[in-house]
């Protein structure tokens, strides 16, 4: 009986179309249009050179210190150092180009360079560090005179030279690469959509919601049994879609997610056991149409994916930092910040503590899903 | 009317589902403006800080705890475990951009002229990795210009030094137009590129609910049935869904108000609210095209959440437009999204108001206005070809 149930709730399973889009394809092709939209990490961040320009006067060009300093990091040759793409242009043109935007800012040399830009920001901070440091060199080089005359030449000579005091040390894996979080909240999003499934097991074995689950009422047998056949049914097949989407992103997309595939496995399995008895929970709760429970499982699912950071990362972090209680009670974030313990440290502390909660959370919406199923009775349908 | 009014009663009852996108979006908005910092003052020069953190293993050394009370002055220090997994976390939430870590015996080592470095763990190429390099090679760089040039200097002296020539600051003038400095609106921004997203969420559910309501087989034979012209009874169903896509717009358009404060009222920000309005039109002809065509509540759900977070993956709502390949842009291109998008950053960094700015910005909401007129068009067809159609 036990068996029966079981392979032919996986059929039904299968053969539901709606369910599957939403658990199987929706997800591959959102995991798609992610590769499409979200390149290489590395360039999400990257510094461009700024655009600024300075004004072409009898200060400039008798400045021959200011002239090799500003060129020194403008000019093309060194490229990596590239800081500033400069334009020399008369006062009126730098209004112009300032005002339309073309440039952050510009230079004018009136007893000194002085900066003019039209907000506070990153890049006018930078052109301001670029003539502080002039400034200061300059004040060096009158203080150095003060004291030892006779080494100003060496000063002179080394000025160019800039020494770096700066080892970069990576910490125990790879650079966070944030573009990874996004595949993080989808494969989330898949195990909360196993919520389907659930809904539909609890909608076969429930008598006012469908003919079939009137007809299994009437059978003598154990429901809890029946439910239990039919609800591992789900769960297997929740298994298999986030295996075949792991498959999809690490072979078509081709995204790292690591070796431990052990444990990868683990958290798609615990992931799953979330979804599907999530939405056992909803089917059991609402007493309404199957599209209405669809509805509400979509929509919550969606919330959930947006609070983990699917579609904007940062909202992961603020959420992180000023409601740390929402992170822990949105289960899409707990399994993505699964996925983030085991890729990123070298302990598992963290990734079980993750895989506790996931786990409490299946029991949790279990207990629920038992309590309002058991012992119903209908006087009429 | 009846029509008209029958459509705000089927709003109501389906009210939950539909303002549930309408909350989520407001409480978002809310994190979003507690999280940046407050507008950059508009009459002096604010350099930005970043946020980094620094571990001082040198606590003995003078030349160390200044250099740590140097970065302190320049950069938003922030306090954090000195644990492998804080530290890791604290990049990855960008908690921190930048970790410091000044060796045991880095200052005894820099005033004997020996090569010794500070230790960093960065966001690869970021800018405030940049920045903060630089900080920290100029200040290095100043004490050993002073170090190797003044023989025998003392301690005190090169302390004195250091904070004297850090101190000097360039003289930085805020260039204003038409009398009026510039307000730095990227948060209004955010707030009107996620607009898209939730009015695409909010209408297609709302309207196409609705229509597939009024579309029912036995509701719709009824209707036909009943005594009220079928052109008036169709112009009812329009003006229900604009009237509701109005509302919907009016109040987050509203909303804006309370959240960003005094930067909310500004010409820009009218022209983000004209914007948002066009885009809303186009949204309102794909519900009503979809509310048509589709037969099946899931179908709908299916097609409009696609829809939804694939125009804005694709067009930069959600993934900033200069980050994405030009490949990706090319296809973006052929969405109204895509446009609505580049329409919002012109407007929120647009600051004088010659011809020259304004014409993008024109040219972008026409564009969008094609598209809304396109799709109404086709879902017009559509509904005539079904009406005359002998099969109800």
């Amino acid at each position: 009986m036990f068996l029966h149930i079981f392979l032919n709730r996986l059929k039904c399973l299968i053969r539901d179309k709606q369910v599957m889009f939403w658990t199987l394809m929706f997800p591959i092709l959102l995991a798609t249009m992610f590769k499409m939209a979200i390149p290489d990490v590395v360039n999400l961040e990257k510094f461009e050179p700024i655009d600024i320009a300075v004004i072409n006067n009898v200060e400039y060009q008798n400045n021959i210190a200011f002239n090799s300093a500003l060129s020194s990091v403008s000019s093309k040759e060194s490229s990596s150092d590239l800081m500033f793409n400069t334009k020399i242009v008369n006062e009126e043109e730098a209004k112009e180009l300032l005002k339309n935007n073309k440039i952050s800012g510009y230079i004018i040399l009136n007893d000194g360079p002085k900066i003019v830009v039209k907000e506070s920001g990153f890049k006018q901070t930078i052109l301001k560090q670029f003539i502080n440091e002039y400034l200061q060199v300059t004040s060096q080089y009158h203080n150095i005179l003060e004291s030892n005359p006779a080494s100003i030449q060496n000063f002179i000579s080394e000025l160019g030279s800039s020494e770096s005091y700066i080892k970069e040390v990576s910490s125990n894996n790879d650079a966070p690469n944030s573009s990874v979080s996004y595949y993080y909240a989808l494969i989330a999003m898949t195990c909360l959509y196993g919520a389907m499934h659930g809904m539909k097991e609890v909608l076969s074995v429930q008598a006012n919601q469908s003919p079939q689950g009137a007809r299994v009422s009437l059978a003598p047998t154990n429901k809890l049994k029946v439910f239990a056949s039919s609800i591992l049914a789900a769960t297997v097949i929740q298994i298999l879609i986030i295996l075949i989407l792991l498959t999809y992103l690490r072979f078509a997309l081709n995204l790292d997610f690591g070796n431990q595939i052990g444990y990868i496995i683990l958290t798609a399995v615990c992931g799953s056991l979330v979804g599907v008895s999530f939405g056992a929970m909803v089917g059991s709760i609402i007493k309404g149409k199957e599209g209405l429970k669809i509805s509400i499982i979509v929509s919550f699912t969606m919330l959930f994916s947006f609070l983990s950071g699917m579609m904007w990362l940062d909202i992961k972090y603020i959420i992180a930092n000023k409601v740390p209680i929402l992170s822990y009670i949105n289960p899409a974030n707990v399994i993505s910040d699964a996925f983030y313990a085991l890729y990123y440290y070298d302990t598992y502390t963290r990734f079980f503590t993750n895989i506790g909660v996931l786990c409490v959370f299946s029991i949790i919406f279990y207990l629920i899903t038992f309590f309002i199923m058991r012992r119903q009775k209908y006087a009429s349908i | 009317m009846q029509v008209f009014k029958t459509y705000f009663i089927i709003v109501k009852k389906n009210i939950t589902s539909i303002s549930i996108y309408f909350f989520v979006f407001l409480f978002i908005s809310m994190l979003i403006t507690s999280q940046t910092p407050k507008e950059n003052s508009v009459e002096s020069f604010d350099s930005t800080k970043s946020r980094i953190a620094i571990f001082n293993y040198d606590k003995n050394s003078d030349f160390s705890n200044s250099f740590e009370s140097f970065l302190n002055e320049h950069a938003k220090v922030i306090d954090i475990k000195d644990r492998p997994e804080s530290m890791q976390d604290a990049l990855y939430y960008r908690d921190v951009v930048y970790i410091v870590k000044i060796p045991n015996g880095f200052g005894e080592s820099m005033i004997n002229g020996s090569n010794v470095k500070i230790e960093k763990t960065a966001i690869a190429g970021s800018n405030d990795n940049i920045y903060i390099d630089l900080l920290i090679n100029k200040y290095m760089n100043t004490a050993k210009n002073y170090i190797e040039n003044i023989p025998n200097i003392t301690n005190k002296q090169l302390n004195t030094y250091l904070t004297e020539d850090m101190s000097i600051e360039a003289d930085v003038k805020i260039q204003t137009y038409d009398g009026e400095a510039v307000k730095t609106e990227s948060n209004i921004g955010y707030y009107f590129r996620y607009y898209a997203y939730v009015i695409f969420a909010v209408v297609i559910l709302g309207v196409t609910t609705i229509i597939l309501t009024f579309n029912s087989t036995e509701l719709r034979k009824r209707n036909l049935g009943s005594p009220i012209k079928l052109s008036s009874y169709n112009f009812q169903i329009i003006l229900g869904s604009f009237v509701f896509t109005i509302v919907v717009w009016v109040l987050i358009c509203l909303l804006s108000f309370p959240i960003y404060g005094d930067v909310a009222i500004s010409k820009n920000t009218i022209l983000l609210f004209v914007n948002a309005l066009i885009i809303s039109m186009v949204v309102l002809s794909i519900s009503f095209l979809l509310g048509n065509v589709m037969k099946s509540k899931g179908a709908i759900d299916a097609i409009s959440n696609i829809l939804t977070l694939g125009l804005s993956f694709l067009s930069g709502i959600f993934v900033p437009q200069e980050i994405m390949s030009q490949s990706v842009l090319k296809i973006a291109s052929f969405t109204p999204t895509y446009w609505y998008v580049k329409a919002v950053e012109d407007i929120t960094s647009l600051t004088v108001w010659s011809s020259e700015n304004i014409t993008p910005i024109i040219n972008y909401m026409a564009i969008q206005m094609i598209f809304a007129v396109a799709i109404l068009a086709v879902s017009l067809l559509i509904v005539k070809q079904k009406r005359s159609s002998k099969q109800i």
